[in-house]
């Protein structure tokens, strides 16, 4: 999904703010750069990107994404672009993002059904790796603290 | 809110994405500059992330 240049990667956000804080950015590169490994690297750039669309920022470029549009993503419950498997990762992704607390068994069951327990745990973890660094990029976005 | 077990006993958890999670959030906490009321907002957006009563 192409993204207008004229808009910092979320990856120089994060390392221009955490400038004086190496430790933390640091830890934070190694958790985005460890995800990818942990789960299907394309799975997890589509529901990166669904993550975007649902915050309202920029794709992250951790997480790039070049064979769905933005319009086949927005419709993927009906789109043929989306298999099963993406299907209920990006149901469980929306309900992520809106409400985690309110996740209910059959939304999670659906991802462990295609991606087993191990790859279950270890998608949410990705997930949520990709949730923090845009909640954290909008956050400093909408503050004004990107240098 | 759910209170299902979703990950059964001897579920693997990939080692290096779980370990730079557990460092990220430790060192995450330990920043001591952010103020009184964020904190608080932080600590009850977790709790809930977390299902945590405390």
């Amino acid at each position: 999904m192409a993204e207008a240049t004229d808009i910092a990667e979320t990856s120089q956000v994060l390392q221009q703010v955490l400038a004086d804080r190496p430790d933390v950015h640091r830890h934070l590169s190694d958790a985005w750069t460890a995800a990818p490994g942990a789960v299907d690297a394309r799975l997890l750039s589509l529901c990166s990107a669904r993550i975007a669309t649902l915050l309202g920022g920029p794709a992250d470029d951790a997480f790039p994404l070049d064979d769905v549009t933005p319009s086949q993503l927005t419709s993927w419950p009906t789109s043929d672009v989306f298999d099963d498997t993406d299907r209920a990762c990006l149901a469980f992704t929306e309900q992520f993002v809106i409400d985690v607390a309110s996740l209910d068994d059959a939304t999670a069951n659906a991802v462990v059904d295609h991606l087993g327990a191990d790859g279950f745990g270890n998608f949410v973890n990705a997930l949520l790796v990709a949730e923090q660094r845009q909640r954290l990029r909008l956050i400093w976005d909408r503050l004004e603290v990107t240098p | 809110m759910t209170r299902s077990v979703r990950l059964p006993r001897g579920t693997r958890i990939d080692a290096d994405l779980l370990g730079a999670l557990v460092h990220w959030q430790a060192v995450a906490v330990l920043q001591d500059e952010v103020d009184p009321m964020t904190t608080e907002l932080v600590r009850l957006r977790c709790a809930r992330h977390h299902d945590c009563h405390t």
